[in-house]
């Protein structure tokens, strides 16, 4: 029995520490590119953990936009592909934590979250941007950044987890 | 050591061999199935097809673009951008191309100069 209150105001909280994240990890200068951590993948994670698929759709959906709003970045190219990649890869990981949570620790469902992420993004790029097959050569290169990524990410959202599960074990 | 390792399930590790060969044989076989044999250069605009031009027969092509004329250049077998209207002229400090897959491109202007082959001529697969 959860009370409606609580849930309310924790994901209130996750929200805004994952649009805190999301723009204050835009401030990080990267020599690479396009390279990002994504470490506000980490609260989508927990959130899909603790609260279920649904409330982790609208925490990534509401972390875009607000993430968007704050950092300035609202309507332009990266915008789109921030949301098509959050939005992508929420959807992927609760299809992944639904299909194969037995199997997949936290870690594993963090990894192809963001794996589908980068792929997600690099086809929209593709399609909608830049529109030249050679920008599809990034993919591999991609892949095995978001592999890295995705295991720091599923660590990070491993303790979270647990943390969160022991401050509020009704949860 | 040990105690860090623990944290994966099996299926974890197998996922993520998984995406490393699947990364790794992209790296091999994208190159192979972008690359062509470079003769003509496909000239694009506002990603409509301008013209496709012969490599062997020097020439200026100049394109229209929303900022104004690009001027491209066929010389000796190479492509380049001879000016562009674009503040920043990055397509003109791209230099010259010839390889088949080479592209210069000019983001302001919407212009890509692409080196490619009769793409029609291009087989889909051969079996045996």
């Amino acid at each position: 029995m959860i009370d409606r209150t609580g849930k309310l105001s924790r994901l209130a909280v996750l929200l805004a520490l994952a649009t805190a994240i999301h723009s204050l990890e835009s401030l990080i200068p990267f020599t690479v590119g396009w390279f990002r951590f994504g470490f506000a993948n980490i609260i989508g994670l927990a959130t899909l953990y603790i609260f279920g698929f649904k409330d982790a759709v609208w925490l990534t959906i509401g972390r875009i936009l607000l993430g968007g709003l704050i950092s300035g970045q609202f309507g332009s190219p990266g915008f789109l592909l921030a949301s098509a990649g959050g939005i992508g890869s929420i959807i992927v990981m609760g299809g992944a934590y639904w299909l194969a949570g037995r199997y997949l620790s936290e870690i594993g469902v963090s990894v192809l979250g963001a794996v589908s992420h980068n792929m997600i993004q690099l086809w929209v790029a593709y399609l909608m941007l830049v529109k030249n097959e050679s920008i599809l050569l990034l993919a591999p290169i991609m892949i095995i950044a978001a592999i890295g990524t995705g295991i720091i990410n599923g660590f990070a959202g491993k303790i979270l987890i647990k943390r969160m599960k022991l401050l509020a074990p009704k949860l | 050591m040990r105690a860090w390792f623990r944290y994966f399930t099996p299926g974890d590790i197998t996922l993520i061999f998984l995406m490393c060969v699947f990364a790794a044989v992209l790296s091999f076989s994208l190159p192979n199935r972008l690359a062509t044999d470079g003769n003509i250069v496909f000239i694009r605009c506002d990603s409509k097809l301008v013209g496709r031009y012969a490599l062997n027969h020097d020439r200026v092509i100049s394109v229209k673009g929303p900022l104004g004329e690009t001027k491209v250049q066929i010389e000796g077998g190479k492509v380049r951008i001879l000016s562009s209207p674009c503040p920043n002229h990055y397509c003109v400090k791209m230099g010259e191309i010839s390889a088949g897959g080479a592209t210069l491109l000019c983001v302001p202007n919407q212009v890509v100069v692409r080196v490619g082959g009769n793409e029609s001529q291009r087989l889909d697969a051969i079996s045996r």
